[in-house]
């Protein structure tokens, strides 16, 4: 039953992406058509002015010339074929991880390949982003918890006033004013960046690294711990109001048992959800908030791929995001069924 | 049909009274309700109240903002500072007609500042009779010490192909500050005070002809670090000379251009942050709420429907619904919005393209609970038709929940604008906030300071976000229990 489970999903997920896939390159295909045509009516004229027979040539003659270039170029570009037959083919090249050469942009070794600009971005988007998500849900979950023991307290009301206030916050916005305060005013954080420069070497390297990594990662727990303590506030209190805590109590449990014997367990499966939902779409807050700190993972390629219009890069980084997102979403959906038996079964309702 | 109308027009007015007193109950909705109303003032009658009534539509057109200091912090810091920045100032003068000739404006000026302006311009826009004889105009100013130096004149000429005879009516903007001709007199003026000592080191190309003007008739008033102000009153004096009676002065401005300016100062185009900002709040609230009512009303109708027609039908708009709901919607927005570069209304319609499922999720389930209640059997058993149950009974009951979930969408929808804005894929045509934030990014504006290009903007991102968090979480309250209830 489970095996089908499985199936089912992981075909989802990959239909899932050869549609997303397809729209995109549909997309892209057509606006890429009217600047391709520009591009090789460009080019035509370049090759006029550089080729000294042109100026004897009569003007059919000319004309012909013209032509002769711009349907080499077309043909070239694959642009005398039908706009389906080239929307197919893109699709089929980024269906197999074929992205193309960037434009402008290269990676740190010098390859021009999408592929190995993209993939030299993510581990750095990882390790930002998975140590932060990690330290918002431990500091969420264990302030959720203390706010839902003393509900109506300072404690409690503060939490719920601190994560309505950030959760209206673009993160993106607290990077700037925390370089603007930090690295600008007292200068102890650098403004941005990976490492310094030059790079150290050895342990000095890690230090520096963790000496960069520190403002972007107290910026993304600033703003997104709020809205988790919040969250989990809610849940055990919901939890707490149910039958069975109260007999729990009624018989004598101690309240620590109570809260994480009986409490926890039970809102657990909702928790773990919203761990890696949380995770996953903390990838859109990522994109921006590391262009603002030049953290060079993905979120910064878009935007140094946006400023240098570098489309090729920007699809490509389009395509690993989605890749990862659908997968990741497939394996935990996966995983949550082997934690809760009702989907393992087979049945939803 | 006009008697069950009736019915409904009291019912719905009762229920509204009912509502509005739950609300009120309601701190943080209050709260909510009245940062509303401030934000629709602001973004209907507020850009009237700035001097740059247009300042969305033409952000990007630089003659607009050519008068104003660039990157001037805002003329309120010179509380903060010792010392004092001169504040970029507009004076209106007032008219009057000494002889049938002659017109005069005068502008009164009370400086007790550090440093001398950086410009002085006219603007004057005038009616004359006859082409050949223009106004003649001439400036000159009378400093609180009693002196009095004339700096400029000129005609008010006609444009050589215009015919000689006529009624002419022209507007001209002189800059005085920095023309050739106030240079000369200002250094006239100051070489009757200066030491023959200072007059040989300095090299009166590179002094800003106004230093002298507005400093004490001493030695050293031409050199930046020696000269002492002159504070006190000053007053400009604009007289025009013109050829007939019927001649006259219709409008006219001083600028004094300074280095702080005015509620949030300039950034480095130039331009008035604080207009940008009231400029960009319509904006955010049409970006936001129209949004919200576009993915909310589709999630509404879609959930319904599929809740309505049940069986495989449903199944499969629910798949169709997980399918845009597992996208990852920034990277797809950043990528249509490269490609595309869409106008503000397109990036309403996707972002309401990808927001609209949770929306429908929740409605489907209240749905299949409306489906079975016994009214809707009983229509059923009358005859209605499936639609005329969708609208008429099923669709008003889930309305109350979709007010609340509108006002929560807004957030959301008002920060993925400001991001997309941030990355430079915003509309070019109108002024946002997130479009003032990428232009303080791309400029670099953290590292050098420019804290007020920065704050304020996401501040006022934050408080229409918070505005609709506020409305929306006391919706819930009152709405959500009601909803279990029925």
């Amino acid at each position: 039953m489970y095996a089908k489970y499985v199936v089912t999903r992981l075909i989802n997920a990959v239909l899932l992406i050869m549609v997303t896939v397809l729209v995109l390159s549909t997309i892209f295909s057509s606006v890429s058509d009217r600047e391709l045509k520009a591009q090789v009516e460009e080019q035509v004229l370049a090759a006029v002015r550089t080729n000294r027979g042109y100026a004897q040539l009569n003007e059919t003659e000319k004309a012909q010339f013209r032509q002769g270039i711009r349907d080499n170029l077309y043909s070239q570009y694959d642009l005398d074929k039908p706009i389906y037959e080239r929307i197919m083919k893109y699709t089929a090249s980024i269906l197999t991880f074929d992205f193309g050469k960037s434009l402008r942009m290269s990676s740190r070794s010098g390859s021009n390949e999408v592929k190995d600009i993209v993939l030299e971005a993510l581990p750095r988007t990882i390790l930002l982003f998975t140590t932060a998500e990690t330290i918002v849900v431990a500091i969420g979950i264990l302030l959720g918890i203390k706010a839902a023991q003393r509900s109506g307290s300072i404690l409690d009301k503060g939490i719920s006033v601190f994560a309505i206030l950030s959760s209206s916050l673009p993160m993106w916005w607290v990077g700037m004013l925390m370089i603007l305060i930090f690295s600008y005013s007292l200068n102890i954080f650098p403004s941005g960046g990976l490492v310094s420069l030059p790079p150290p070497t050895g342990i000095e390297y890690v230090i520096d690294l963790l000496w960069h990594l520190t403002m972007p990662l107290i910026t993304v727990i600033l703003v997104s711990f709020g809205a988790w303590a919040y969250t989990t506030r809610n849940l055990v209190i919901g939890t707490m109001q149910e039958d069975y805590i109260t007999v729990a109590r009624a018989k004598g449990v101690p309240e620590r048992k109570v809260l994480y014997g009986h409490v926890l367990r039970s809102s657990a499966p909702p928790l773990v959800t919203m761990i890696t939902t949380t995770i996953l779409l903390s990838l859109g807050g990522a994109i921006i908030t590391e262009s603002v700190f030049n953290w060079p993972g993905m979120g910064r390629l878009y935007w140094v791929a946006i400023e240098e219009f570098d489309t090729p890069v920007l699809m490509g980084n389009t395509f690993v995001t989605v890749f990862l997102y659908v997968f990741a979403m497939a394996v935990l959906d996966l995983t949550y069924g082997l934690l809760d038996p009702r989907i393992k079964v087979g049945g939803r309702r | 049909m006009a008697g069950g109308d009736d019915i409904r027009v009291s019912d719905i007015r009762e229920g509204l009274s009912d509502f509005w007193k739950e609300f009120r109950r309601q701190k943080i909705g209050i709260i909510g309700l009245i940062l509303l109303f401030i934000l629709i003032f602001v973004a209907t009658v507020g850009p009237y109240l700035t001097d740059f009534p247009e300042a969305g539509p033409r952000w990007r057109d630089i003659n607009y903002w050519q008068d104003n200091p660039r990157s001037a912090p805002p003329a309120w810091t010179n509380w903060l500072t010792a010392k004092k920045d001169m504040p970029h100032e507009n004076l209106r003068g007032y008219y009057e007609n000494i002889e049938s000739n002659v017109r005069t404006l005068q502008y009164n000026y009370t400086y007790a500042y550090d440093e001398p302006p950086n410009n002085l311009i006219v603007y004057i826009s005038t009616y004359y009779h006859d082409a050949k004889y223009p106004p003649k105009l001439n400036f000159s100013i009378e400093r609180p010490d009693g002196l009095r130096v004339y700096i400029y004149e000129t005609y008010l000429n006609l444009p050589t192909n215009m015919s000689s005879y006529g009624d002419y009516s022209r507007d001209d903007r002189l800059v005085i500050g920095s023309s050739p001709q106030a240079r000369k007199t200002a250094m006239d003026f100051a070489k009757k005070y200066e030491s023959a000592y200072n007059l040989n080191r300095t090299q009166i190309e590179f002094v800003n002809p106004l230093l002298p003007l507005f400093s004490k008739a001493q030695p050293g008033l031409l050199i930046s670090k020696e000269a002492s102000p002159l504070a006190g009153k000053y007053t400009f004096i604009v007289t025009l000379l013109v050829g007939g009676a019927s001649d006259e002065v219709n409008e006219s401005r001083l600028l004094l251009s300074g280095s702080v300016y005015g509620v949030l100062g300039t950034d480095n185009f130039k331009r008035d942050l604080f207009a940008g900002i009231i400029g960009g709040t319509s904006v955010a609230l049409i970006v936001g709420l129209l949004s919200a009512v576009i993915a909310v009303g589709v999630g509404i109708m879609y959930g319904i429907t599929s809740a309505y027609l049940g069986g495989w039908k449903d199944e499969t708009m629910q798949r169709f619904n997980e399918f845009i709901y597992s996208l990852p919607m920034l990277p797809i927005l950043i990528a249509i919005a490269a490609i595309m570069k869409p106008s503000i209304w397109v990036i309403i319609v996707l972002i309401a393209a990808f927001g609209w499922t949770g929306v429908a999720k929740v409605a489907r389930s209240l749905g299949l609970q409306i489906k079975e209640q016994t009214y809707i059997e009983a229509a059923h058993a009358l005859g209605a038709s499936g639609w005329r149950i969708l609208f008429k009974h099923m669709i008003p009951i889930v309305a109350p929940y979709s007010f609340a979930s509108m006002a929560l969408f807004v957030p959301g929808a008002i920060l993925i604008e400001a991001g997309i804005s941030f990355l430079g894929l915003g509309d070019p045509t109108i002024a946002t906030w997130g479009q003032i934030l990428h232009d303080a990014s791309y400029a670099a504006a953290t590292l050098t300071g420019m804290w007020w290009w920065i704050i304020p903007p996401g501040l006022a991102i934050a408080v229409v976000s918070m505005t609709f968090v506020l409305i929306g979480s006391a919706l819930d309250t009152i709405l959500n229990p009601k909803m279990r209830r029925r």
